[in-house]
């Protein structure tokens, strides 16, 4: 199944268009391997639009074999009729659950990517943890913002502007994530994990949402929000952030600009009409020197990962071909200017992530379980680690490890 | 599809003509009657306010809050269908003057870049509106949100 969803990735790239864009929106119909849901993952509203709508044709189709109605009518019930029947499907919907599959993502790259010990019920709740405090501020973003995404097109199928739900469910169904969410962090994982967890709520639904339609700043701050999940997944590891969350922190931070720009190139009437001052719309030159720009940063970043004892040399050097084509779409795009290559830069960023991530994992420094960590530290893993305290106390003291362990590596880079 | 439609937005005669295709069409698939509907309907979105409009059911049995939060609902909705109307007539009618000032003869488009430069004047020129409306939304809809919150719970309470 991997190899088929490889081929296509190449397709899309090599003729770009319409045509095969729909092939890959077949294969992500009611596939739920692995290697598809990666490839599926992606900030794009234009696929996620498309994959929606996919759905609830799939949906609709299933209810006509059964009821041999379907609901043309102009008026409609608000909320649905239908909602407990899709309570999952409206829930996916409130959480964007593309988006927060990313998140989720980068979080569990930054748990294993940090030195510290891998303990697969901390992973697993920091990886839950961070989806439903994402569905949250996705839920209260949805919230916000029903009368500016009923503007746009890539926006204009969320489920309130529709009026599938009402307000309530979607405030509802985020104070039930946040909470279960930051619990989850705080108790199952550490404190500094869930503080960055509901600081970043707080960043996203309450300053980037409404500094939308305020500031060019916008941008950086959204990516200043993206940045942070890797970075609770670090800290869940290993209680605290050093140089070596940086990295990710950074490679994420970097990447929403290429990412993003491309993205709203493409939609420069839509922001303008609906108010929103998108680098896009205010600057577009700026814009454009602002993807390439951190397309450098990136290659520069994966360069100095090896210095900072994330990932060993090969990572410096696989990583190279992957950045130089990334650089090359961005340097495209900053020359021509043009929606063709906008979309190659964006389509391409949405491969580059994960792996570039992937990568990072394979040729990660010190693998946790691994004999070198045990042998570094055997004493101090026993002590602390593997007695039968509560969880929330055999997770804390972690910090001094790392602490030491770098010290330990420090001389030898 | 996004990215064709920026070559063919309607033009805002043709939205015109269109939303009064609409509107008669949507006056014969009958807009609801509030007294006799069970739960609220919402319609297609409007053609330029893009937002789509509720009714809200107005049951005999309607208790004091329940008709003090439709009337807020109600209210709030026309003034964003308005906002809107207003700011998206505004859009494409500067738009068409800007092509009208700006296109050469013999030609049907601006390329995206000459566009981008009305795109950001009229962005420029909302800023303000945008702010002012953008504050006073985000406090229509916390006062509905506590309201609604407040019969959801009567309701509840009653019940149990």
């Amino acid at each position: 199944m991997s190899y088929i969803k490889v081929i296509q990735c190449k397709l899309c790239l090599k003729s770009s268009t319409a045509a095969i864009s729909k092939k890959s929106v077949l294969l992500k119909i009611g596939k739920d391997t692995i290697p598809n849901q990666i490839a599926r993952i992606s900030t794009s509203p234009d696929w996620r639009n498309k994959s929606l709508t996919a759905s609830i044709k799939v949906t609709s189709s299933a209810k006509k074999d059964k009821n041999a109605v379907q609901d043309t009518r102009d008026w409609k019930e608000t909320p649905s009729l239908e909602r407990h029947n899709n309570v999952g499907q409206y829930c996916m919907m409130l959480s964007k659950f593309r988006l927060t599959s990313l998140v989720v993502m980068t979080s569990m790259a930054g748990y294993a990517l940090a030195p510290a010990p891998f303990e697969l019920t901390t992973f697993a709740m920091c990886a839950v943890g961070t989806g439903l405090v994402s569905a949250a501020a996705n839920s209260i973003n949805q919230y916000h913002e029903v009368p500016f995404d009923a503007q746009m097109s890539r926006t204009k199928n969320r489920v309130l502007v529709k009026g599938l739900l009402e307000p309530t469910h979607a405030i509802g169904f985020a104070a039930a994530t946040s909470a279960t969410g930051l619990s989850l962090l705080y108790f199952g994982v550490n404190p500094l994990t869930a503080a960055l967890g509901a600081g970043n709520l707080f960043l996203y639904t309450s300053v980037y949402t409404p500094m939308k339609r305020m500031s060019i700043l916008n941008t950086w701050l959204g990516s200043v929000v993206g940045a942070i999940p890797p970075l609770m997944g670090w800290a869940g590891c290993t209680g605290s952030l050093d140089a070596g969350a940086l990295v990710l922190g950074a490679l994420l931070y970097s990447w929403q600009f290429p990412h993003f720009n491309a993205l709203s190139w493409n939609l420069r009437p839509d922001y303008s009409r609906a108010g929103y001052r998108m680098m896009a719309v205010t600057d577009p030159a700026l814009c454009r020197r602002v993807a390439l720009r951190h397309t450098g940063v990136i290659t520069g970043i994966c360069l100095a990962s090896t210095y900072l004892d994330v990932t060993n040399m090969w990572f410096a050097l696989e990583s190279l071909p992957l950045n130089i084509y990334f650089m090359y779409l961005a340097w495209d795009f900053y020359r021509k200017s043009d929606s063709a290559s906008s979309r190659r830069l964006f389509r391409f960023s949405l491969l580059h992530l994960p792996a570039l991530m992937l990568l990072m994992l394979v040729n990660k420094k010190y693998w946790s379980s691994s004999e070198t960590h045990d042998q570094k530290e055997p004493s101090k893993t026993q002590d602390i680690g593997k007695l039968s305290e509560p969880k929330r106390i055999s997770v804390l003291p972690r910090g001094p490890i790392v602490t030491a362990q770098e010290k330990d590596a420090s001389p030898s880079c | 599809m996004l990215f064709v439609q920026i070559a063919v937005w309607p033009k805002l005669s043709s939205l015109i003509t269109l939303r009064q295709i609409q509107t008669t069409a949507s006056k014969c698939a009958e807009i609801p009657n509030p007294k006799k509907i069970t739960s609220d309907m919402i319609g297609p979105p409007d053609p330029v306010s893009n937002l789509r409009k509720i009714i809200f059911k107005q049951p005999s049995n309607e208790t004091q809050l329940e008709k003090q939060y439709r009337k807020l609902r109600s209210e709030i909705q026309n003034w964003n269908h308005d906002f809107w109307t207003q700011h998206n007539s505004r859009f494409f009618q500067e738009r068409e003057e800007y092509l009208k000032r700006n296109l050469p003869e013999g030609k049907q488009n601006l390329t995206a870049d000459e566009m981008s430069v009305f795109y950001k004047a009229f962005l420029d020129k909302n800023w303000t509106s945008h702010i002012a409306y953008n504050k006073e939304w985000y406090r229509k809809n916390f006062t509905l949100l506590l309201l609604s919150l407040q019969i959801k719970l009567r309701k509840l309470l009653r019940i149990k």
